[in-house]
C-alpha cells in the first residue's frame, strides 16, 4: 500500500486499485473464495419465483376440451396394445400396425420411420460437431433396426410452417403398462386435435421405438427430419432389411390403411416438443409430474416451457410437479443446519426491517439445495436426462414429462381418470404453445432450478463463480511481481564487479523467465490432449472390462507423461533444476494459475455448471499449492498444515479420486468400483460432453502442475 | 366545417406487453356542403350544437392473437356508433390484424366481445399497439406520441376540419397522450392516468383469450341502454367511471374538458357517438317545393350544375396534400361559393321566369344582327 501511494508519477485510480489488490492478494483471495462458496450456498435463498414471460402463451385461459369419450377411446387402444404382449410371434410388428391404424383412422398422415441406431463409439474429433454429421455405417445388421411411427395432423387453417411434437417412447418388443398408458394419453390428445378448429401449428406424434434406447430412436428420427434426401439412395439403404422382413407379412397386410405413406413425412419447424412418459410403479401420495429438462452440455429449454407445464399441472390438473432432487443432500445434516442458520438470519433481517424479505424456511432451503445440486450436477455432466435432449441439438425446446399415478392401472375407471387428466395437461400445453407467434425467446435459457416454480437466473449464479475465480489473476500477478522483486534483491546482494552490461542482460533474462514456466505448462497441457485421445486406442481392444480399460488408460497416460518428460522437456528441466531457487516455482505457479483462470472462464461460457464445480476443486488447490520440498525443510505448524492441505487437495483434485469421493459420499462406500469411472467417462463421450474435454485438457494438466510442485 | 374525433385506445392488462389497441372515433360536420345543398347559413352557432355530419374514426392499433380483445373493443364501438345513427360511409374503421380469420380462432370468421357469444361482431362489416408515458404503439412497430397527436389536431383545427372533437383512448397511461393538446373544442377521455394500467374485463375460456377491456366494457354497457334519440349527457356517461373507478376499471378514467367551451352536462352523448338528423318543418321549404314543381328547366340545371361543380372542387381539394395550396383552394372556393349563392338568390328572386326567358330570346335577335353586321 505504501508503495502504491507514493508513486513518482500520479497513477490512475484503477491502476492504484489493482496494485492494492495485488499487494493484498492473500486476504483478497481468502475473502473472495469464501464469498464465492457462500454465494453458491445462498443460491436457493436468492431463487425467484418463475413467471410466464411471453404474453402470447396464455396458459390455462381456455377450458380443456378433452372429454371422457376421448379417454375411453384411448383406453381401448391401451388394452389392445397390452393384449398383444401375451401373443407370441411378431407382436412388435402387429403392435406397430395397430398404432398406425388407430392414427390413420383419425385422419392423420402416418408413416413408418425405419432407422439403425448409432452405436456408442468414441470419436475424438466429434466434440462440438453438429449432431447430424456422424456417418452412418454401411454394415448394419438387420436385427439392429427400429421402427418409429409418425403421425401428422395438418392445422386446418395454419400455414404449415411450424409444428409441435409429441413423443411417446415404447419398447416394441415388450411393452409395459406405463408405456401403454403414455401411448393412451398421446392418442387421446391426438384424436381431439384432429377435430379442433383452433390449430395454427401442425402436430406430430412420434411413437419412438425404444428397444435400442429412447434417445437413439428420437435422435435418429430428428436426424432424418433435418437432413432431407433428394436421391433415392438413402431409402434403398434402409429398405434392404425391410424387404426381407416384410415379404411374408405382405400377405396379411390389410388393405384399408388409407393414410399410411411410404416416404418420410415432414411438417414445419418445431416450436416445442413434449416427451410423455408414464411411470410404471404407483406413487404413494398423489398423482405427480416429474419434469426433466437438461439436455446435452447443460443446455436447458426456455424457462417458459417449464413454466406453462408447471402452471397447468399444478393449477389446472392438480398434479404435484417435481424436478429431480439429489436425495443424499436432503438427508445431510449440514445442509439442514445451514438452512436453519439462513432462516434465523432472515428472521433477524425482518425484525430489523419488515421490508426486507430475505430468507426462506429451513425445509424449503434443504429442498431447494437438493434440487439445485441435482440441476448443477446434471448440467455439469452434460448428459441429457431423457429423449428431449435430442431436440435441443436442433435448437428445439423440449422437456420430458413423467406422469405417475397414485391409483393402480388395473381399474378401468382410474385408468380413464388418469388418461383424462394427463391428456388435458398435454392439451393445455399444446394450446398454449399453439398461441405462440415466434420461437420461445422471452424467458431465460440459462438458469438453474431450485423447484419447479423457482429458478436462479444466470445473472445471479454467475456471481458465485466470478467471486470464486477472481483471486486467480490477482494471485498470479502478485506471485510474479514478488518473484521478480526477490530475484532482483538476491542479485543486488551479490557483489558483482562486472558492470552495467551484465546487469542489462540480466534484466532481459529476468523479464523472459516466465517463458520457461509457460513452456513447462504448455507441455503438460499438450500431454492432457494426448490423454484425451488415448481412450480411442483403448477402445480398439475388444472384450475389455471397464476396470481393465481404466487401468490401461492410466498406465498409458503415465507412460506418455514420462516420454514427454524425457523427450521434450528434459534438457531444459535439468538446466533449470540446477539453479532452482525460491522465485522459480512462484513463476511456474503464477503461469499455471493464469492458465487455470483462462480455462475456467472459457468453460463457464460453454457450460457454467462444469466450470463452477471445477472451480470449487481447482481454485483452492491452485491457491494453496506450495513445493513440498521447501515446506519439509522447516518443521513448523504452519508449514505442516500447508503440506497436509496440499496433499488433500491434490488427492481430491485427481479426477478419478474426485469421482470416487463424490460417489462414495452420495451413494455409500460399498458400491464403489474402479470400472465405474470408465463407464462414467464412456457416457461422457457418448454425449459429446464438453465436460470430458474440460477435465482432460484443463483440469488434469493443472492438477499435474500442482503435483509436480 | 366541423369534424369531431373520438379516439379510443384499449390497453393490455400487463405492463410489459408491447402491443396496444387504439380506437379513434371521428365525428364531423361539414357545413360547407350543407350550405350549398340546403342553402342554410354558413355559421352554425356553437350554442345550438346541431350536428348533422358526424364522422367516426375507429382505430385498433394492436396486432397478434393475444390482443383479440382490442379488436373486439373496436368492433363493439363500431357497432354502437352505427346503431346510434352514424352511417357506414362516415365511419372509418382501421384494424391492424385479422382475428376473425386467425388460425387460432375456434370460431372462424366470428369475433365476440362477451363469453356468452350472443353477439357476433364480425357479422356486419369491419389498425392495432400498446401505450406508455406520452406515446401509443401502432402495430408493434410505430409509435404515436402525444406531440404527434396534438400536432395533427392543431392542423385539423387550423384547416377548419372540425368544430368539436372527442378523443377517446383505452390504453395504459392513456391520459398522458392528451398532455400536449391545445386546440379549442377538443374533449379527451382516457381509460387510465399516468402510471396506471388499463385492464381486461373477462376471459372467454372457450376461445381462450380475454375478449373485452374494462373501460370498453362499461362504455358499451352504457351505450347499450341508449337509443338514437336519447338525451343522456356526456357527464352521465363519464361520471360513473370517476365515481367507482377503482373497483370497476382498476384504473382512473381521465376526462379533459379545459379546451371544450360547453358544459358536458348539457351536451348529449349522441352529439359524438351518434348522428341524429333533426327534421325541421318549415313553410318555406314547402314553398320551395311547390315552386320547384312549376319552375323551368334552366334553374334546375343551374342548381344541378352548382352541386356538380362543388363536388368536383371538393375532390380536387381532397387530392391536394400540400397544406398551403390546400388552404388557398379553400379560399378560392369560398369566393366561388358566394358567387353561386348570389346567383342562386338572384334567380330565386325573379318572380316571372317565363318572361325572363322570352325577353332573353328577344334580346338575342338584335345581338345576332349586330354580330353579323360586324363580321361583314
Amino acid at each position: 500500500m505504501a508503495e502504491s501511494e507514493t508513486p513518482r508519477t500520479k497513477q490512475r485510480p484503477i491502476v492504484r486499485l489493482g496494485l492494492f489488490l495485488i499487494s493484498h492478494s492473500l486476504l483478497f483471495s481468502v475473502v473472495c473464495c469464501a464469498a464465492g462458496v457462500v454465494a453458491l450456498l445462498l443460491l436457493p435463498v436468492l431463487a425467484k419465483n418463475t413467471y410466464i414471460s411471453e404474453n402470447a402463451l396464455m396458459p390455462g385461459s381456455a377450458n380443456p376440451m378433452l372429454s371422457g369419450e376421448d379417454a375411453s377411446e384411448a383406453n381401448k387402444l391401451v388394452k389392445e396394445v397390452i393384449a398383444l404382449n401375451s401373443k407370441s410371434g411378431a407382436s412388435g410388428i402387429k403392435r406397430q400396425r395397430l398404432i398406425a391404424q388407430y392414427m390413420s383412422d383419425l385422419g392423420a398422415e402416418v408413416n413408418y420411420h425405419k432407422f439403425h441406431p448409432q452405436g456408442v463409439h468414441f470419436h475424438p474429433l466429434h466434440f462440438f460437431s453438429s449432431p447430424g454429421s456422424g456417418t452412418t455405417e454401411r454394415n448394419i445388421s438387420c436385427s439392429l433396426r427400429g421402427t418409429n411411427i409418425v403421425g401428422i395432423i395438418r392445422a386446418p387453417r395454419g400455414d404449415g410452417k411450424e409444428a409441435i411434437v409429441l413423443v411417446t417412447p415404447y419398447n416394441s418388443v415388450k411393452i409395459n403398462q406405463g408405456e401403454a398408458m403414455s401411448l393412451g394419453i398421446a392418442y387421446s390428445v391426438f384424436s381431439l386435435l384432429t377435430r379442433v378448429t383452433w390449430l395454427a401449428k401442425d402436430i406430430i406424434w412420434l411413437v419412438a421405438d425404444s428397444q435400442h434406447g429412447e434417445y437413439a430412436a428420437v435422435s435418429a428420427w430428428l436426424r432424418d427430419y433435418h437432413t432431407p434426401v433428394f436421391n433415392g439412395l438413402h431409402t434403398i439403404d434402409a429398405e434392404i432389411c425391410v424387404v426381407a422382413n416384410n415379404l411374408h407379412e405382405a400377405k396379411e397386410q390389410p388393405t384399408n390403411e388409407r393414410n399410411i405413406y411410404d416416404g418420410f413425412r415432414r411438417a414445419g419447424t418445431m416450436a416445442a416438443a413434449l416427451v410423455i412418459k408414464v411411470l410404471d410403479r404407483n406413487e404413494q401420495f398423489e398423482d405427480s409430474l416429474s419434469i426433466y429438462a437438461e439436455a446435452s452440455n447443460g443446455q436447458m429449454p426456455n424457462l417458459d416451457l417449464i413454466n406453462i407445464v408447471n402452471y397447468l399441472a399444478v393449477h389446472r390438473q392438480g398434479l404435484r410437479a417435481k424436478v429431480e432432487k439429489m436425495w443424499s443432500v436432503i438427508d445431510s445434516k449440514w445442509v439442514k443446519t445451514l438452512g436453519e442458520l439462513f432462516e434465523s438470519l432472515g428472521q433477524l433481517a425482518r425484525y430489523l426491517n419488515p421490508q426486507w424479505k430475505f430468507g426462506i424456511p429451513a425445509a424449503d432451503y434443504v429442498e431447494g439445495t437438493a434440487t439445485l445440486a441435482s440441476s448443477l450436477y446434471n448440467q455439469a455432466l452434460g448428459v441429457p436426462t431423457g429423449p428431449h435432449g435430442a431436440f435441443r441439438d436442433y435448437q428445439v425446446d423440449a422437456i420430458t414429462l413423467e406422469i405417475s399415478s397414485r391409483a393402480s392401472f388395473d381399474n378401468k375407471n382410474s385408468r380413464n381418470e388418469f388418461l383424462l387428466r394427463g391428456g388435458r395437461l398435454i392439451e393445455g400445453v399444446i394450446r398454449s404453445v399453439n398461441n405462440l407467434l415466434e420461437k420461445f425467446h422471452q424467458s431465460f435459457f440459462l438458469y438453474l432450478l431450485t423447484s419447479p416454480s423457482k429458478f436462479v437466473s444466470v445473472g445471479v449464479y454467475m456471481i458465485a463463480l466470478a467471486l470464486l475465480v477472481a483471486p486467480l489473476p490477482m494471485v498470479a500477478a502478485s506471485l510474479y511481481t514478488d518473484a521478480n522483486k526477490l530475484d532482483s534483491i538476491q542479485r543486488k546482494d551479490k557483489p558483482t564487479a562486472s558492470a552495467s552490461v551484465a546487469e542489462e542482460c540480466d534484466v532481459n533474462l529476468r523479464s523472459w523467465k516466465w517463458v520457461n514456466a509457460a513452456k513447462k505448462v504448455f507441455v503438460l497441457h499438450s500431454w492432457g490432449s494426448v490423454v484425451s485421445l488415448l481412450p480411442y486406442l483403448v477402445c480398439q481392444i475388444p472384450n475389455c472390462s471397464p476396470t481393465a480399460s481404466f487401468l490401461l488408460w492410466v498406465l498409458l497416460s503415465a507412460l506418455s507423461l514420462l516420454i514427454m518428460h524425457l523427450i521434450l522437456a528434459s534438457p531444459f528441466f535439468h538446466a533449470t533444476e540446477s539453479q532452482l531457487h525460491v522465485g522459480e516455482w512462484a513463476i511456474l505457479k503464477s503461469v499455471t494459475i493464469s492458465v487455470a483462470f483462462i480455462g475456467l472462464c472459457l468453460m463457464s461460457v460453454i457450460n457454467f455448471a462444469t466450470a463452477e464445480i471445477g472451480g470449487l476443486l481447482v481454485v483452492p488447490m491452485c491457491l494453496m499449492a506450495h513445493p513440498l520440498k521447501l515446506d519439509l525443510k522447516v518443521w513448523r505448524l504452519k508449514n505442516f498444515l500447508r503440506v497436509a492441505f496440499n496433499i488433500v487437495f491434490v488427492f481430491i483434485g485427481f479426477p478419478p479420486a474426485t469421482f470416487m469421493v463424490l460417489k462414495s459420499t452420495f451413494e455409500g462406500f460399498n458400491s464403489f468400483n474402479v470400472g465405474d469411472f470408465w463407464n462414467w467417462v464412456e457416457s461422457l463421450w457418448a454425449w459429446n460432453s464438453a465436460t470430458y474435454l474440460y477435465i482432460v485438457m484443463v483440469h488434469l494438466p493443472c492438477w499435474t502442475c500442482k503435483s509436480e510442485d | 366545417m366541423s369534424i369531431r374525433i373520438r379516439q379510443k385506445l384499449s390497453m393490455e392488462w400487463k405492463m410489459d406487453s408491447t402491443v396496444v389497441l387504439m380506437l379513434f372515433l371521428l365525428l364531423g360536420l361539414n357545413n360547407f356542403r350543407i350550405c350549398v345543398a340546403f342553402a342554410s347559413p354558413l355559421s352554425s352557432s356553437s350554442e345550438t350544437t346541431m350536428h348533422t355530419n358526424n364522422w367516426a374514426v375507429l382505430v385498433c392499433t394492436s396486432r397478434f392473437w393475444f390482443n383479440y380483445r382490442h379488436m373486439a373493443n373496436t368492433l363493439s364501438l363500431y357497432r354502437t356508433v352505427k346503431r346510434l345513427g352514424i352511417p357506414d360511409e362516415r365511419i372509418i374503421l382501421m384494424l391492424a390484424d385479422d382475428m376473425a380469420c386467425n388460425a387460432r380462432n375456434k370460431y372462424p370468421a366470428q369475433v365476440f366481445n362477451n363469453e356468452n357469444h350472443k353477439l357476433n361482431l364480425y357479422g356486419d362489416n369491419v389498425e392495432v399497439g400498446h401505450g406508455g408515458d406520452e406515446f401509443l404503439k401502432f402495430q408493434d412497430s410505430e409509435e404515436l406520441q402525444s406531440h404527434d397527436l396534438a400536432d395533427a389536431v392543431k392542423q385539423m383545427k387550423e384547416k377548419h376540419r372540425f368544430k368539436e372533437l372527442l378523443i377517446m383512448v383505452d390504453t395504459c397511461q392513456a391520459s398522458t397522450l392528451f398532455s400536449q393538446l391545445q386546440s379549442p373544442g377538443v374533449l379527451a377521455i382516457g381509460s387510465s392516468m399516468k402510471g396506471e394500467n388499463s385492464y381486461s374485463h373477462h376471459l372467454d375460456s372457450d376461445v381462450g383469450v380475454s375478449v373485452v377491456d374494462r373501460f370498453t366494457f362499461y362504455t358499451l354497457a352504457f351505450f347499450e341502454r341508449l337509443n338514437m334519440y336519447d338525451n343522456a349527457s356526456l357527464s352521465r356517461y363519464i361520471e360513473p367511471f370517476q365515481l367507482y373507478d377503482l373497483s370497476m376499471l382498476m384504473s382512473t378514467a381521465h376526462y379533459q374538458t379545459d379546451l371544450y367551451q360547453q358544459h358536458p352536462e348539457e351536451v348529449p352523448v349522441t352529439n359524438f357517438f351518434g348522428s341524429v338528423m333533426e327534421t325541421i318543418h318549415t313553410d318555406s321549404s314547402y314553398k320551395a317545393l311547390s315552386r320547384k314543381s312549376s319552375s323551368d328547366t334552366k334553374i334546375k340545371m343551374s342548381s344541378d350544375l352548382s352541386v356538380h361543380n362543388l363536388e368536383r372542387k371538393m375532390s380536387t381539394d381532397s387530392n391536394i396534400n400540400d397544406q398551403v395550396s390546400g388552404l388557398k383552394t379553400e379560399d378560392q372556393k369560398g369566393v366561388l361559393t358566394c358567387l353561386w349563392n348570389t346567383l342562386d338568390d338572384t334567380i330565386g328572386k325573379i318572380e316571372n321566369a317565363d318572361s325572363l326567358v322570352n325577353y332573353g330570346l328577344f334580346l338575342m335577335l338584335p345581338l345576332l344582327l349586330f354580330a353579323s353586321w360586324l363580321s361583314r
